[in-house]
């Protein structure tokens, strides 16, 4: 314990220099203002600024990246708030209740929130990693694909028994998106499924692409096609600050929020998205009044960006620990730091001791200074909601465009943006709930993956998944939520919240 | 299509096994939509205005289709007057001048100050 | 008489103009930016190399150099983007094995023709993979791991990253010429299948990217692919030492290729200055940290490679019975 003491000790001081921590803030200030922009995601943000860190000395280059990093993670839940585009797929559950409450005038309060949520969850992840690194890989390494499979099947029969409205279209939904989701080449045998022929789609399509089109897109067609009354109506901005009321709310949403995310984050693969579904679920599942939740419940804002965040950081720990990037993100940093001559090792603790720690220190410090920079500038991103909407929608459809090219260059990636805002229009107009739709599409395919694995591996055994014990818990957790829907006592009860 | 698609057995699953069975499962859960509805009563959907929709739609195909070989620039250019077009009445000459400077605006920002891989003038 | 001689005259200087003109181009090489296409997302080990690659030609050439990532499809998507650049030198692709020596005998439609559309220019450098077992795996030599495999058909696993990858050639390579019946289990990418393979999930793997974890003890390397034995690690026999000469996989290589129809001086030049790159005693530190060394061979040589390892990958893959569906 004293051990991790001094070595924290050591990586504050590392990352408190001067240098450092310039960079630190330089690459969250760059990060925020780059991933504020539709699209352009931190993958992006961090392979356009690489060549600019080959000049720097290794620590203060990782440094900058994570910097990055959190910063275009902000961002993209900024323009998740303000114009329901989510920067990233984790930033997809912000759309719901963030935007919500900017249409109601609340966007400053749900900015702060997201950022102190962030916040909080930052710091809490960096204690964590810092000294719970070694249970928590030891606990994901006993996630085989039993276990995933459990857990995501586990995710997806929540999506249905939380989602507000018939359990009808929920389901219809989830079967959609794992339609939409079986499109790319099959990982095990390497046949392409539903391509049509298109190399592009060999590989399926892309999160960023669906999300994009189902909220961002479709919103600015709503939007245009509602006419301008529809705009009007968004109440002037009442505050910018929190009132006492949403502190009390928010808070323990962001304590278990973190809870979640830091959990869910630890597994390889997975990670930050699944949290905020997670956690979002979670609150609406336990709060009293459920029906606010798509209205603009902060819990629905607080949560999932404390989930996001403490997944983000949560996802470092299979890079520190085992030299395996679990995320394209942490697959950058790998590349990072391979370029400056360091292998990325399960030792790098004990051969590079003032990188680890250091870089280890500056998270927490970037997420303090990603504090530092937005709250000031929460006001400023809210006035950008007062440009006239007519000069302001062809700007969020250029950026949509120009973002989703930047990351693989590819034309018929825009062409199917336009295609989920025009599918993303009909789902809004059909009352038909969208998250379960991006939630399927995402775990669909990984949890085909882990099924046809696990019976790959047990050699044709189905009874592999009761007798593993993590994967049963979570199959009993699957069978308790489905009774739960099936349940007429909670029909009732969701019924009558439905009405109310 | 999925119908093509050796479906393997159950213990080796081939690729088109769990799609054959989401696809049965959505034609049920249709089918059984439909037959509520009917039931129910049928309900009303609200028209949608047609033009902005596709004009925003095609705005954006323009723009892919243009951008690799026009530059950003030009696409640019191209998908704001499509959009513009969407309103009942364009205001053309409104739509001309934010064309111009939101390409201006991201032809700098991306092509410039970013240095991101899209070629901004036509190659 | 006269008009004879003017005709040679003029011919001889046209003809050394042209040369003069052609050296010329080849001397002002390059003006303007020139983009190396990498065909994966960034972040894997070809993407370093790309970037490393283009710091060093930055570096020697004046102009930037600048790394561009279009993943997709196994690498067929940023090599299409180069086979059907023009040959002018400013577009490169970091090619390695995956893509260019096996992805085309796969039988997959490709939109570009993988011998006539694109033109190898330099061999840059060469990565070494290992033989690699989960330690609680009983069998500390590859003898001991055959004898194991054998006695129990059927029942390991060995990881992948993907159907169609060097790690799958390999593993179906080693089934054939041991003689064991090893299951292959694909998995999306290098991350996932060494993750599995620390965990126990899978019990082998052939490949180069768990060596970091190997030095840290959470995967056992019996044996080295490569024909000779690694610098960093030389208590590890190759394969042929451990007992199972008939093993020959090449060792994953990378190389510049540029699109077909390239001008020969133009080769030339940019495999010198490539080679001159990554020879440099500079970058060798970094080529470590990657498991590479740097090669220097002629663009014949490296057409030749390729040629080579497509025919003997076709060979692997008849003789494993391995089936590449579209």
């Amino acid at each position: 314990m004293n051990d991790v003491v001094a070595s924290l000790g050591l990586g504050l001081a590392v990352a408190a220099t001067a240098s450092n921590l310039w960079y630190c803030f330089l690459g969250a200030l760059i990060g925020t203002l780059i991933g504020v922009l539709p699209g352009i995601g931190p993958i992006a943000t961090m392979a356009m600024l690489l060549p600019l860190t080959y000049y720097l000395p290794p620590t203060a280059a990782l440094i900058m990246l994570a910097g990055i990093y959190y910063g275009a993670q902000y961002g993209g839940s900024t323009t998740a708030i303000l114009m329901r585009l989510p920067g990233e797929s984790s930033s997809v559950v912000t759309c719901l209740d963030g935007y919500a409450m900017a249409q109601r005038g609340r966007a400053g309060a749900a900015l702060a929130t997201a950022a102190l949520a962030s916040f909080f969850a930052g710091t809490v992840s960096t204690l964590l990693i810092a000294f719970a690194s070694p249970p928590l890989t030891a606990m994901a390494q006993r996630f085989g694909p039993a276990e995933y499979f459990a857990l995501m099947t586990l995710g997806l029969i929540a999506a249905v028994v939380f989602t507000q409205g018939p359990p009808l279209r929920a389901v219809a939904m989830i079967f959609l998106g794992l339609l939409f989701g079986f499109v790319g080449a099959d990982v095990e045998t390497g046949r392409d499924r539903f391509t049509f022929g298109l190399p592009e789609l060999r590989d399926g399509i892309g999160v960023v692409v669906v999300s994009m089109g189902l909220f961002g897109i479709a919103e600015v067609m709503l939007n245009l096609a509602g006419g301008a009354a529809q705009r009007g109506e968004r109440a002037k901005l009442s505050r910018l600050w929190l009132t006492r009321a949403d502190l009390a709310a928010a808070w323990p949403a962001t304590l278990r929020g973190t809870a979640i995310g830091a959990l869910l984050g630890v597994l390889p693969g997975g990670g930050a998205m699944l949290g905020s579904f997670a956690s979002y679920a979670v609150e609406k599942r336990i709060s009293a009044t459920p029906h606010r939740f798509g209205e603009g419940a902060i819990e629905g804002v607080a949560g999932p960006e404390a989930a996001n965040n403490a997944g983000a950081q949560a996802s470092f720990i299979p890079m520190l620990a085992l030299g395996i990037p679990s995320n394209s993100v942490m697959a950058m940093m790998v590349g990072a730091m391979m370029i400056h001559g360091i292998a990325p090792s399960p030792n790098l603790a004990i051969a590079r001791p003032e990188l680890f720690w250091g870089l280890i220190a500056s998270m927490w410090i970037g997420n303090l200074m990603l504090l530092v920079i937005n709250l000031p500038l929460v006001g400023v991103w809210v006035r950008l909601l007062d440009v006239p909407y007519r000069v302001l929608f062809p700007a969020i459809l250029l950026f949509c465009c120009i973002g989703i090219y930047t990351v693989n260059s590819s034309a018929t990636e825009i062409v199917l943006v336009a295609a989920f805002g025009v599918l993303g229009l009909v789902f809004t107009r059909l009352d038909c709930p969208l998250a379960p739709f991006v939630l399927a599409f995402i775990l669909g395919p990984l949890m085909e993956e882990n099924l046809r694995r696990a019976m790959l591996l047990s050699r044709g055994d189905p009874t592999v998944f009761l007798t593993r014990p993590i994967s049963l818990a979570l199959l009993v957790c699957c069978a308790a939520a489905v009774a739960l829907l099936l349940l007429p006592s909670f029909r009732r009860v969701r019924a009558t919240a439905g009405a109310g | 299509m999925s119908a093509a698609y050796p479906v393997g057995t159950t213990v080796r699953m081939g690729p088109g096994y769990l799609p054959r069975i989401v696809a049965w499962g959505l034609v049920a859960l249709g089918a059984a939509s439909m037959l509520r509805g009917v039931l129910a009563g049928g309900w009303r959907l609200e028209a949608i205005a047609l033009r902005p929709v596709a004009a925003v739609a095609l705005a954006v195909v323009g723009f892919a289709l243009t951008v690799d070989r026009l530059g950003l620039f030009i696409a640019s250019v191209i998908a704001v007057l499509v959009a513009a077009a969407g309103e009942a009445r364009p205001r053309w000459r409104e739509a001309v001048v934010t064309a111009l400077g939101l390409a201006a605006f991201c032809s700098a920002l991306f092509g410039w100050v970013l240095g991101l891989a899209i070629p901004v003038w036509p190659r | 008489m006269n008009g004879f001689r003017a005709t040679i005259a003029g011919a001889l200087a046209a003809l050394g103009l042209a040369c003069a003109a052609d050296a010329a181009l080849a001397q002002a090489y390059p003006t303007k930016p020139v983009r190396i296409v990498v065909a994966f997302a960034p972040g894997g080990r070809t993407d370093a190399l790309a970037r490393l690659m283009a710091q060093g030609l930055q570096e020697r050439l004046g102009q930037p150099f600048v790394v561009e990532n279009r993943g997709g499809a196994s690498g067929s998507l940023g090599t299409d983007v180069v086979a059907k650049a023009p040959p002018d030198g400013y577009t490169l692709l970091l090619a390695t094995t995956g893509p260019q020596a096996v992805l085309p005998i796969t039988g997959k439609k490709l939109p570009y023709d993988p011998d006539k559309d694109l033109t190898p220019i330099a061999l840059i450098a060469e990565s070494y993979s290992f033989f690699g077992i989960n330690p609680a795996v009983p069998a500390k030599t590859l003898a001991e791991f055959i004898a194991l495999a054998k006695a129990k058909p059927g029942e390991l696993n060995f990881a992948s990253s993907g159907v169609g990858t060097f790690n799958h050639f390999a593993g179906e390579f080693f089934n054939v010429a041991a003689g064991t019946k090893i299951t292959h289990v694909p998995y999306r990418g290098g991350a996932p299948s060494v993750t599995d393979l620390v965990a126990g999930n899978v019990q082998m793997m052939i490949g180069g990217e768990f060596i970091e974890n190997a030095r840290a003890g959470q995967v056992r390397i019996l044996a080295s692919t490569n024909p000779t034995r690694w610098s960093e690690m030389p208590d590890v026999p190759t394969m042929a030492e451990a007992g199972l000469p008939a093993f020959k996989a090449p060792p994953i290589w990378f190389g510049l290729m540029g699109p077909g129809g390239m001008p020969r001086p133009l080769v030339e030049q940019i495999n010198r200055e490539s080679v001159k790159a990554f020879t440099d005693p500079k970058m060798t530190p970094k080529l470590v940290a990657l498991g590479s060394v740097a090669r220097d061979e002629t663009p014949e040589y490296f057409a030749a490679q390729i040629r080579n390892e497509q025919k003997l990958f076709t060979e692997v893959a008849k003789a494993a019975d391995m089936k590449f569906e579209d």
